[in-house]
């Protein structure tokens, strides 16, 4: 039977070639037409750990992981079991397995699926050159029905430059791994792609964040690698030269962040990619930045927390720390892009926010959006660029804090005529004077906060769909799973709204209000331990009386069963 | 594990076939300058190219077995096979049994000889003007540390030709049982030290603190043990992040303050463990994911840290630089840095050749390691406050830095120009640091 969406689970050891059919896979299906999304898992071993590319085909935008897998398929068996969990299968399920190389798993046959020799290794060798995970893409491609012609067609334009031979390789082995399925039945055929007249772009959540920040002006880039925000960084090292601007790869997060705040002192646009653990490392200066009102975005790719953690895999863990890891009482902006493509639209925001503002924004991503790839519809292009407020040359009494109506100040580039200023952690007065007054500390404080409380931040707060009176609150890259989820539901005849929550801080009591306006019950999805999101929820936000909380932390994903079965047991 | 003996090693790259060594040897043992009577032969092969006739001092010797008349045997203690005219039948079956003619009949004398290393102290080798011919002393520290117990347990899943596994196998041997280990996120903990795969790691007790304080973590736990009364070697083992970036503050600190620690950096210029990015450690020129070649740039456009030196520049208790194609130099090294970390700060900095990330093969590390010392891209000292600077292997005739420079694949972009800054560059820094051994040596002297 024809299906609209299929989900294929590559795994191997490492080196296998997993990460390398996963992304051929998901390329050749945009090619033909399809949306798509791979993630990825990976031990947090160096070479020869086990690893899988997780793919999902489909004929519509795709935002999460599937409830199950249609097919597994293992180049060899070394430490596949572990991704057990990660790879849940149905008895209609297929395991394609070759079984020159090694056992399956006695965790993965508790699945009770039907399993299908493919002699991989064998169909490599007897091609010079040939490569096992080549035989296994060619195998999936004809399983599911993509088109073998469009598979070689990518391969032949990412093996261009290994030359002819390799070519002729590698579209052999995907030929003769395609072969070699007749007989198998095949555990679901894609449905014809849909026309299509918006361009699809394939693009990973750490791209579309380097893209958002581009887009939104920002010409200056410090940070320090870190797993797994670090594609953020190599993706805006080449695009910011390319514009005109500059990256530089720091000692430590102390150093990316004050780079930043000193590059954005000077007068441009500036951003910074890390995790939980180098997020820790710069609060104190992101505290300076709102004391000093210096706009910068730091955006978190978040991972397992706390401390090292779980470098790989992805949680929503660093809620609190974004919103409350800093000493003092210090407003500043947090917002979360809540799918791959939204990167894009809510760190252009971010920079938007932070200029506008004069104020550090935060931006939560994660690690399944960061490091997962998606075929998607282009994103809009947008009209927020930065624009900061900067003070013309020998302003009359120039006072750098000045209290404005609407808090923001206009803030003078560094060696301004008659502008001259103290830029300053310690409180200040309006001209940046250090003081410990009461009165100054006070208005200053009042300043700080009503410039991004009273800011009209338009319907982009939040994503609000559908209507009826339950209402499922959620934010953060788990939003697709939980659309997923309601669409089901809609689908049986129950009504649910939905709230991604974008703009975490600022809070927007009013707004939220009238999103709640005829909700009697209401679920918060998160995925922490402690139900951080719940809390926060309840600390600012007029909640409906009847109030559920669904939080598991990571590292497996949300999947929109467990969430259609909370709901549905709830409604 | 069996045991090991000193031995002669001859670099038939080196020899020119003067002959030096068989004058010497004729005079060492029979007083003549007969040639004849020399027991070390070099033998033309045509070409240019010499070989050596000469007793191997076989661990399986065919002579031996040959002998009749028990005139032949190994000697346990020293591994040289002796020989005792006074049992000898002059049957010569010994000749026939040995590969390598290293036991032939002298006509003069009117029986076999064979090289009996001259008690330890060869004759030839002193004599050869190229270092053709190289007295191996390390049998008996590879017999001191293959009796101790290996505290890795095996099974670590480093990549295929990485020396760091090498490195610490021998070094915790040394260090022994009684020792914590800290491990800072990179490729040690990645590799299984900190049991990742669930079956191996480390059989003293390990911690895993942050890549920023590694350091201070130690510094806080050997004051405790300090307490106790307990003497417990603290040892971290960190790669080039977090020792000379992200974790350079903390080590600073506790340098300055000299706390009780073995340090040991893994230098392999980078963060190879998250996909090869650049550090402070990686050199000019240098392909990483972060310093990437293009149009507009040509790998790394820095030098590297010359963390060693900052080091010393701390007037730690012991600072030293090695290499684990110079082992003994290493173990040398390793002896004075735990009897220093009893008092301060001891740091090693070892170079660790990264086949993945700086792309050569898995069979070439050793030969990388040894390039970057005999190229003098890297230099091999030691640092004792009160002595001073000293080089442990001084290359005064140095390879070129393109032979170096060739075995490497993150170097392959390299253009003329960016050669010649490294070969000026690694000239200078040899200088710099022959400032400081110079001014040293003539303290000491004077």
């Amino acid at each position: 039977m024809a299906t609209h969406s299929v989900s294929i689970a590559f795994a191997g050891s490492g080196g296998a070639g997993v990460m390398t059919a996963g992304q051929i896979l998901l390329d050749a299906a945009a090619k033909a037409g399809y949306y798509g999304l791979m993630t990825r898992s990976s031990g947090p071993q160096i070479r020869g750990g086990e690893a899988a590319a997780m793919v999902r085909i489909g004929t519509k935008p795709i935002a999460a992981v599937d409830d199950k897998f249609d097919v597994l398929i293992a180049f060899d068996w070394g430490n596949v079991h572990r991704f057990a969990a990660e790879i849940p299968l149905l008895p209609d399920s297929l395991i394609l397995t070759d079984p020159s190389q090694g056992e399956i798993h006695a965790a993965l046959l508790a699945y009770r699926t039907r399993v299908a020799d493919l002699q991989m290794a064998a169909l490599a060798k007897a091609i010079p050159g040939g490569r096992v995970n080549m035989v296994g893409l060619g195998a999936i491609a004809a399983l599911i029905g993509l088109p073998i012609d469009t598979v070689v067609e990518v391969v032949s334009d990412q093996l261009k430059k290994k030359g002819p031979e390799a070519l002729q390789a590698s579209a052999a082995a995907i030929r003769a791994g395609a072969e070699a399925t007749a007989g198998i039945e095949s555990p679901a055929q894609l449905a014809p792609a849909l026309p299509s007249s918006v361009e699809h772009w394939n693009i990973s959540g750490n791209e579309a964040a380097g893209l958002g920040a581009v887009r939104g002006g920002v010409r200056f880039c410090a940070a320090y690698p870190i797993t797994p925000a670090t594609e953020v960084l190599e993706w805006l090292a080449p695009n910011l030269a390319d514009l005109g601007g500059v990256l530089v790869q720091a000692e430590d997060e102390l150093a990316s962040i004050n780079m930043c705040l000193g590059a954005s002192f000077g007068g441009v646009p500036s951003i910074t990619a890390t995790s939980g653990p180098g997020l820790a490392l710069m609060i104190e200066a992101i505290g300076l930045g709102i004391a000093s009102e210096t706009p910068v975005v730091v955006v978190d790719v978040m991972r397992g927390g706390p401390s090292t953690g779980i470098p790989t895999k992805s949680e929503q863990s660093d809620l609190n720390i974004a919103i409350y890891g800093m000493h003092g009482d210090a407003p500043h902006l947090v917002l979360a892009p809540n799918a791959i493509d939204d990167c894009v639209f809510t760190t252009q925001w971010a920079v938007h926010l932070a200029e506008a503002l004069q104020c550090p924004a935060i931006v939560l991503s994660d690690q399944g959006m960061g490091q997962s790839r998606a075929v998607v519809d282009r994103p809009a292009d947008l009209a927020f660029i930065a624009r900061r407020v900067t003070a013309e040359a020998n302003t009359q009494g120039y006072r750098r804090y000045a209290l404005t109506g609407t808090g923001v100040s206009p803030m003078a580039v560094p060696g301004t005529p008659g502008c001259m200023y103290t830029a300053d952690g310690l409180e200040h007065n309006e001209r940046g004077t250090p003081s410990s007054q009461a009165a100054d500390h006070q208005k200053q404080m009042d300043k700080r906060a009503d410039k991004l409380a009273d800011y009209d931040y338009g319907n982009h707060w939040a994503d609000i769909e559908g209507d009826g009176e339950v209402a499922v609150i959620t934010w953060g890259s788990i939003t697709g799973a939980v659309r997923e989820a309601l669409d089901r539901m809609a689908e049986r005849g129950l009504k649910a709204k939905l709230i991604s929550v974008r703009l975490l801080t600022p809070v927007q009591p009013e707004k939220m209000a009238a999103a709640l306006a005829g909700v009697k019950k209401a679920l918060v999805i998160e995925q922490t331990h402690s139900a951080q999101f719940y809390h926060f929820l309840r600390a600012f936000y007029r909640l409906p009386a009847e109030v559920e909380v669904f939080h598991r932390p990571g590292p497996l994903p949300v999947r929109p069963g467990e969430i259609e079965s909370k709901l549905a047991a709830w409604m | 594990m069996g045991k090991s003996f000193n031995t002669i090693q001859f670099h038939a790259d080196r020899c020119d076939g003067c002959g030096d060594c068989m004058t010497a040897c004729a005079q060492a043992k029979a007083g003549t300058d007969d040639l004849a009577q020399s027991r070390i032969r070099i033998v033309p092969a045509g070409g240019g190219v010499y070989e050596l006739a000469l007793c191997r001092q076989c661990g399986d010797p065919k002579c031996v077995m040959n002998c009749p008349s028990g005139a032949l045997t190994k000697n346990a203690a020293t591994g040289v096979i002796d020989w005792d005219w006074g049992k000898c039948v002059n049957c010569l079956l010994c000749t026939v049994g040995c590969a390598y003619a290293g036991i032939v009949f002298e006509a003069e004398v009117g029986h076999v000889t064979k090289c009996d290393t001259c008690d330890g102290d060869p004759a030839c080798v002193k004599v050869c003007p190229h270092g053709a011919l190289e007295y191996k002393t390390v049998a008996g520290i590879f017999n001191e540390y293959g009796d101790k117990e290996d505290l890795f347990a095996p099974g670590l899943s480093a990549c295929q030709g990485c020396n760091s596994e090498l490195l610490i196998r021998h070094t915790l041997r040394k260090v022994g049982p009684e020792t914590v280990v800290a491990a800072p996120p990179g490729c040690i903990p990645g590799m299984g030290t900190v049991g990742y795969n669930g079956k191996t790691g480390c059989k003293v007790p390990i911690f895993h603190p942050l890549l920023t304080n590694t350091a201070s973590m130690l510094a806080g736990l050997k004051k405790q043990y300090n307490r106790m009364g307990r003497d417990v070697t603290m040892l971290a083992l960190a790669g080039d992040g977090g020792t000379a970036d992200v974790g350079f503050q903390s080590l600073s600190g506790a340098a300055e303050r000299n706390d009780q620690m073995l340090f040991v950096c893994v230098d392999n210029e980078g963060y190879m463990n998250t996909g090869m990015q650049a550090s402070g450690a990686t050199s000019f020129g240098s392909w990483t994911s972060t310093t990437p070649v293009g149009s507009a740039m040509k790998g790394k456009s820095t030098e590297a840290k010359n963390l060693p030196v900052v080091m010393m520049m701390h007037n730690c208790s012991y600072v030293a630089t090695a290499s684990t194609a110079f082992l003994e130099d290493y173990y040398a090294k390793l002896e004075k840095a735990i009897e220093a970390s009893k008092h301060g700060m001891a740091y090693l900095h070892v170079y660790a050749p990264c086949p993945t990330g700086w792309r050569f093969s898995s069979a070439m590390t050793t030969q990388v390691c040894r390039m970057q010392v005999l190229s003098n891209f890297v230099t091999l000292w030691e640092f004792e406050p009160g002595r001073g600077l000293r080089f442990t292997h001084p290359v005064d005739r140095p390879r070129t830095i393109e032979e170096y420079l060739k075995l490497i694949g993150k170097y392959k972009h390299l253009e003329p120009e960016q050669v010649a800054h490294i070969r000026k560059s690694v000239h200078d820094k040899v200088a710099f640091l022959k400032r400081f051994a110079a001014a040293d040596a003539a303290a000491a002297a004077g």
